[in-house]
């Protein structure tokens, strides 16, 4: 068997005032899709960015592609991990379509300029992402919406193994959340993976294979998405009663107002 | 480099080497463009061989080659500390540089021990800057900038003090150092050599500065080696900065004024912007030093009054006609 | 003291001063500004607010009665002994009131006018001296020597001074002219014009400033203004009492008459700097050099 894509170490999270107890052997293989459940606070936003290598672990460590990730070349770690951030800085204007066609960094030399396939990858990411007609325009002058749809865009046009997405529906109105989590499903589809924060479960349970349920105090437990529905495990997590119901054979879970 | 981009950039050479010929012809004493051909071919008058080849030529080479300097420094600087804002002098470079030449201006050394006090005392200024600003091992634009501030205010107060105490006779000298004035640029060989070896330098990383300039979160993911990068930035621009400082003082607003008009203008690629802006911050100097030195002729101004009298309007003209910066 | 700013013309008009019937205890002197001072005699506590008053009091005999003075005042050597009340530019107030002075004499175009008019405002009497001619400075002598016991000794000093300045331009004045560059300062590159008591020295020694036209009192210049106009010699000033290197820096420049026939001078600035009496020998010193510059 291949080696997993992305591997935890003994993994442990820094964030100031956990305790150090809780130690993470986790494993992210190729066509799998995870969502990272749990509260505000819980630390989502950390695992996510210490597993793409942005951040350093208190201890433990992360291996790609059965190497240890700090013995790949940042522009190699590129091409395997991608990341779709929360906040985007755009204190700079770029033409729409530039920043879509910085997802190639990792795949050229510094003195070569993106090639005519390069500039097709981009264009096709944009137009994905309904955003074809924007492309001469500046970034700085896109609704939120458009911004973390372009901001998709340069991701899909970096091509990576594994998608880290941190909360990819923010700003999106509907149509666009649903269009948005089926193209990572496509994505994963073709043999690629996903590991995305989420505050919506019912979102996560209709396109995640797996879950990874982070709790306030540093534990967590993950596995497959029928493993870990358990509603008390969820009331756990959110520290909220839930109810569910049944929709055109999907569960789903809505919170249960809390009686005085 | 981009196919698209050489159009632009021939456009700017002929417009620098057309600046180049005006800061050459222009002068407060006026010669004919006919005895400059005649010096330029060996002959002339000895007075016209000495005002241009003696007096002219190496001035305006210094003035191009520290405009170039001081515009690439602060696209440089924009880019590192994510801040539109930033020009060469934030971290406070241009007041350990200050500070340090009017020290030499005090103990009575001669130009060239200005000068190297004045390169001594930016990158004395500069490493502080690091040092302090790194103390904590994160490179936050904020904390370098705010340290930078700070640190820049401390170097006016010193400089405050100085002129404050010196004598009379010594006054004009620094206020027109720290205004900035070519009068004795005689050298250009550094500036020029500087310059060049920093744009070959830099043009291969163009992309890489592009990716940057939207956050070192997005850059790091991206494949870029942040911390590196943002070290040779630092260093390279301090350099740089350093460099026009001791040819020229501290002239301020073309390090600020011309990467935002080549954004203005030409875009936001840095592999277009980096060059685009040398020349720019080249024309720009020149020019402005052509007008100091003609303007009242006989009588001379600084050139840093220039750049800003002339930049501040053109640059004001152009936001206000533009919808975004 | 050259980097005085400019002064407006009406500075210049003085009014003579009349030899008043003075009563025994009072004293009428009028300044620069036209203004009538009158003073209780006898004046005990003087302070000067610029070093050539500093250097003017003691040539009137009336040094011994100095009791502050600002920086740089230097000249003579008893001078430096006075107690400091701050630069020309920045004074000491509260140290200038702590010495009880009944009079200060400021610097019109020097002193931070809103701190000399806060002592006037105070009751302190403030002369005002702003010498822009050679009569002037005589005339500071002369009225400087009111303030003592022997107004003699200052009379004597003024008619010396006034003598030997005739005794140049009836000597020099009417030989031929010799074009002068006035170097003030090399870095920024500065000169003097024609209201300037340097040019009014070269003036009398026949000497023609080349800068003299220029609006500026201290105007800042070109070096190709310098080339162009190729004087016969070029005179330096700088700070201190030996020769500034600068002035060996034109001779790169062989085609300056001045470098050519080696004309290339100093004079101390103290001697030609200051609105004082050593002006005549600085100015002596002058006429003998473009006196080398005619005989070359």
């Amino acid at each position: 068997m291949s080696p997993p894509l992305l591997e935890t170490r003994d993994l442990l999270l820094d964030i100031p005032g956990r305790p150090t107890s809780s130690r993470w052997n986790w494993q992210i293989r190729a066509g799998q899709s995870w969502a990272i459940l749990g509260p505000n606070g819980a630390g989502k936003t950390t695992l996510l960015m210490t597993l793409a290598g942005l951040r350093k672990p208190r201890s433990g460590s992360l291996q790609l592609d059965g190497r240890a990730l700090e013995k790949h070349s940042s522009s190699a770690r590129a091409r395997y991990l991608g990341v779709l951030f929360q906040q985007h800085q755009d204190d700079f204007p770029a033409r729409v379509l530039d920043t879509a066609l910085m997802g190639r960094h990792p795949y050229l030399r510094s003195w070569q300029t993106e090639s005519r396939e390069d500039q097709e990858l981009a264009r096709r990411a944009l137009q994905r992402m309904d955003l074809e007609d924007l492309q001469e325009r500046n970034l700085q002058t896109l609704s939120g919406g458009e911004r973390q749809r372009l901001a998709l865009a340069t991701l899909l046009t970096q091509d990576p193994q594994l998608l880290l997405l941190d909360e990819p529906t923010n700003h999106l109105d509907l149509h666009h959340q649903m269009a948005v989590l089926a193209l990572v499903e496509e994505e994963v589809s073709q043999g690629k993976s996903a590991l995305m924060t989420l505050h919506d479960i019912n979102l996560a349970v209709r396109f995640c294979s797996h879950l990874f349920l982070l709790y306030p105090d540093g534990q967590a437990c993950w596995g497959t998405r029928e493993e870990m529905l358990e509603l008390k495990a969820l009331e756990k997590l959110y520290q909220q009663p839930l109810m569910t119901t049944q929709v055109e054979g999907q569960t789903l879970f809505f919170p249960r107002s809390v009686r005085k | 480099m981009l196919a698209q981009h050489w159009p632009h950039l021939l456009l700017l050479l002929l417009i620098a080497l057309v600046s180049l010929i005006t800061g050459l012809l222009l002068g407060s004493v006026s010669l004919p463009p006919a005895s400059v051909l005649a010096v330029l071919t060996g002959e002339g008058t000895s007075l016209e061989q000495t005002l241009l080849l003696e007096l002219r030529l190496p001035r305006v080479a210094s003035a191009f080659a520290t405009g170039g300097l001081l515009a690439t420094a602060g696209a440089l600087m924009q880019i590192l500390l994510r801040n539109p804002l930033a020009d060469p002098y934030v971290l406070g470079l241009s007041g350990g540089a200050g500070v340090a030449a009017l020290l030499a201006m005090l103990a009575g050394l001669g130009s060239l021990g200005i000068s190297s006090a004045a390169f001594a005392g930016a990158l004395i200024s500069t490493l502080l800057v690091f040092a302090v600003a790194r103390g904590s091992g994160s490179w936050a634009p904020t904390r370098l900038l705010l340290t930078g501030v700070v640190l820049a205010a401390g170097w006016g107060a010193l400089i405050s003090f100085i002129l404050s105490t010196s004598d009379t006779h010594q006054l004009p000298g620094m206020l027109y150092w720290l205004m900035g004035d070519l009068a004795q640029a005689d050298r250009p060989l550094l500036p020029w050599l500087v310059l060049l070896l920093a744009l070959a330098f830099l043009m291969p990383l163009g992309r890489t500065l592009n990716v940057l300039a939207r956050g070192s979160l997005q850059a790091a993911a991206l494949g870029v080696s942040v911390v590196r990068m943002e070290g040779l930035i630092y260093v390279l621009a301090a350099l740089l900065t350093a460099v026009a400082v001791t040819v020229a003082g501290t002239v301020g607003f073309v390090g600020l004024l011309v990467p935002h008009l080549v954004r203005l203008l030409l875009g936001y690629d840095q592999r277009l912007l980096l060059p685009a802006s040398a020349l720019g911050g080249g024309c720009l100097l020149v020019l402005a030093d052509t007008l100091a030195r003609t303007l009242m002729a006989p009588e001379q101004l600084p050139v840093g009054v220039i750049t800003a009298l002339l930049g501040v309007p053109f640059f004001l003209l152009l936001l206000y006609r533009s919808k975004h910066l | 003291m050259i980097f005085c700013k400019r002064i407006g013309a009406f500075f210049l008009f003085f009014i003579c001063l009349a030899n008043h019937q003075a009563t025994a205890s009072s004293l009428q002197l009028t300044d620069a500004l036209g203004r009538e001072i009158s003073l209780e005699k006898p004046v005990s506590r003087i302070i000067s607010l610029a070093p050539h008053i500093t250097e003017n009091l003691y040539a009137a005999g009336a040094g011994n009665l100095l009791v502050g003075a600002v920086n740089f005042s230097d000249y003579p050597a008893a001078a430096q002994e006075i107690p400091r009340v701050g630069g020309y530019n920045q004074l000491d107030i509260e140290g200038i009131l702590a010495l009880q002075p009944d009079l200060v004499i400021a610097w019109h175009s020097g002193n931070p006018l809103p701190q000399v008019e806060q002592l006037q405002g105070l009751g302190i009497p403030v002369y005002y001296s702003e010498p822009r001619t050679f009569a002037d400075i005589a005339r500071n002598l002369r009225d400087f020597s009111q303030l003592t016991v022997h107004p003699e000794v200052g009379e004597e000093a003024a008619r010396k001074f006034e003598a030997g300045i005739a005794q140049l331009r009836e000597d020099f004045s009417q030989r031929r002219p010799v074009r002068v560059f006035y170097q003030v300062w090399e870095a920024p590159l500065m000169t003097i014009n024609h209201e300037h008591l340097i040019h009014q020295a070269l003036d009398a020694c026949g000497g023609e400033n080349i800068f003299a036209e220029l609006d500026n009192l201290i105007p800042r210049i070109s070096r190709e203004a310098v080339l162009q106009a190729n004087p016969e010699a070029i005179i330096g000033g700088g700070m201190g009492e030996d020769t500034p290197a600068w002035v060996d820096n034109w001779r790169v420049f062989d085609e300056l008459q001045a470098v050519q026939n080696n004309h290339l001078y100093f004079i101390p600035p103290s001697l030609l700097q200051r609105a004082t009496p050593r002006l005549l020998q600085g100015s002596q010193l002058l006429c003998s050099q473009l006196e080398q510059v005619r005989e070359s």
